[in-house]
């Protein structure tokens, strides 16, 4: 079920409404992306979500720590929720702390993290530890990093499910790899959430992944919507084609983002950016109208052709 | 093994050249105004290197001991890492390299460190000077701002070309020994810096192969004393 936007405005309108009255939100956070539900619960997350790999791992150097935190400001503004992370991406969920912190802890926040360990005994621990650099009180996902260690992790995040220490559960891979386990976790484990790579040029999780986890109820994360940006580098010089004006993708990114977004499986992509224009470039990917079947044939064969 | 072999060394990259060149700010910025002390200590090194007596070979080994282990401990263990987890397992390399050279300081028969007014002697001292003086100034030049160029001491490159400079001019029973790190550093730095797009990448692999280049041809490893 895609959520059409005058519906999402309207709640909008009415939450920022209450918002700025109460003179927590400003008039800016009325942007409304389109969203979808996450199937287990019925939750909506906007379509359009922020990444952290390398962008956000910038360590103790307080000029970058403030630039990542304007790139946070301007994705809630944008009506942005999830934003992902992990233990293996370096600084970046101390980086993401720090945003929250100056932000005053939005509320809007899908927080996203990860469990990357081979010990199934660190990995509560590095959980922890996680969330205490976030700052937030619970994660609302965890999941298990490139499938490291999952049977041991899925168990403990079950537990902690359970026990009210997240709200859902999901596992990860990138790059394509380990599809075969995935399908199989897939088909046999009880997860909230698959991450997996997805773009215009890596479409193999079409061929099974996407359609289980539509059919098993599975919210699908989609990450490398820009293969690291290589996508957009390289189709930077050619024409954006006038037929993909009528979705309202002014630019290849949005180009990229619409195709990712509009199959329909997909819960989120998250694009990682350090530049404020690019998030809010982002976030506009998800409005207007998505394209649908025939057009994403289209867009396929003309990046085919570039 | 095949799921590692999937990676390309771009996909093991965890920072962007802003965040790495913001790592030498931060060190910059926090250890001010250590730089007019390194510097004075490194042109006085290149000074006792130029006359050298059993004494001051010990003193520049013990110098360069604590160079390595003081790179080892502030930029791998305690800067880097923030960033770059991976910087964890290299701190012991270089805390390993750095007792290596205290060895040499203390050993009965240290490694003798002799200029010679030949060809291998001026390419090495070029080399030494290029570390302490040259390399900020290259750094600045290839486009990095001036609160983030590398100094010798504070950050590694400029120390690791120091190093070779110096194991150029020396000779004894397992000096070999202690050209691997620095030459395996010169090739991650570069593969670092290449892949981050820094126009900076050639700079110690360079400075590698003149060190190395410079030996062969004076044939210190050959006749050794």
């Amino acid at each position: 079920m895609l959520v059409n936007r005058r519906s999402v405005l309207k709640g909008s309108v009415a939450a920022t409404f209450a918002g700025a009255t109460a003179g927590l939100m400003p008039v800016s956070a009325m942007a409304t992306p389109l969203a979808r539900p996450i199937a287990s619960t019925g939750e909506m997350l906007p379509l359009v979500g922020l990444g952290s790999w390398i962008t956000f791992n910038v360590g103790n150097n307080q000029k970058l720590l403030d630039a990542s935190s304007d790139v946070m400001a301007a994705f809630f503004e944008s009506g942005g929720r999830v934003i992902d992370s992990s233990p293996m991406y370096g600084s970046a969920q101390a980086t993401i702390g720090y945003g929250l912190k100056k932000l005053g802890m939005p509320e809007a926040l899908f927080s996203a993290d990860k469990v990357w360990t081979s010990s199934a005994g660190n990995g509560g621990p590095q959980i922890e530890t996680s969330r205490s650099h976030w700052g937030v009180p619970r994660f609302d996902l965890v999941q298990v990093h490139n499938l490291v260690a999952w049977r041991e992790h899925l168990e403990l995040l079950q537990t902690m499910k359970a026990n009210g220490d997240l709200k859902y559960i999901g596992i990860t891979t990138s790059h394509g790899r380990r599809h075969a386990d995935l399908e199989d976790i897939m088909t046999s484990q009880p997860v909230d959430f698959v991450q997996l790579t997805y773009n215009v040029e890596d479409r193999e999780a079409e061929q099974r992944l996407l359609p289980l986890a539509k059919e098993r109820g599975i919210a699908v994360i989609v990450n490398r919507p820009f293969q690291r940006g290589y996508l957009v580098d390289r189709l930077s010089s050619s024409p954006l084609p006038d037929w993909v004006a009528e979705t309202g993708a002014s630019s290849w990114a949005q180009f990229l983002l619409k195709f990712v977004i509009s199959h329909p499986a997909v819960a989120c992509a998250i694009p990682a950016t350090s530049k404020v224009a690019h998030v809010r470039e982002n976030l506009a990917a998800a409005s207007g109208i998505l394209p649908d079947a025939a057009l994403r044939r289209r867009m396929v064969d003309y990046i085919g052709q570039l | 093994m095949a799921e590692w072999s999937s990676y390309s060394l771009s996909d093991l990259l965890l920072f962007s050249l802003q965040a790495y060149v913001g790592l030498f700010e931060l060190l910059n910025t926090t250890l001010w105004p250590a730089h007019l002390i390194i510097l004075v200590v490194g042109l006085g090194i290149g000074l006792f290197v130029l006359r050298p007596s059993d004494t001051k070979c010990r003193l520049v080994w013990g110098l360069l001991g604590l160079l390595w282990i003081w790179t080892g401990w502030y930029f791998f263990h305690v800067q880097y890492t923030v960033i770059n987890w991976a910087a964890a397992y290299v701190a012991p390399v270089f805390w390993v390299q750095g007792l290596l050279f205290v060895l040499f300081a203390v050993a009965p028969r240290s490694p003798d460190i002799r200029f010679t007014r030949t060809a291998t002697g001026r390419a090495a001292i070029v080399l030494y000077l290029f570390a302490v003086v040259g390399y900020p100034v290259a750094t600045l030049a290839l486009g990095r701002p001036l609160n983030s160029v590398e100094f010798v001491g504070i950050s590694p490159d400029p120390g690791i070309v120091a190093t070779l400079a110096i194991l150029a001019l020396s000779r004894g029973g397992f000096i070999w020994l202690a050209w691997i790190v620095p030459i395996l550093w010169c090739v991650l730095t570069g593969l670092t810096l290449w892949m981050l797009d820094s126009p900076e990448f050639f700079i110690a692999p360079l400075a590698g192969v003149v060190a190395v280049a410079a030996v062969v041809a004076g044939g210190i490893w050959r006749h050794p004393t």
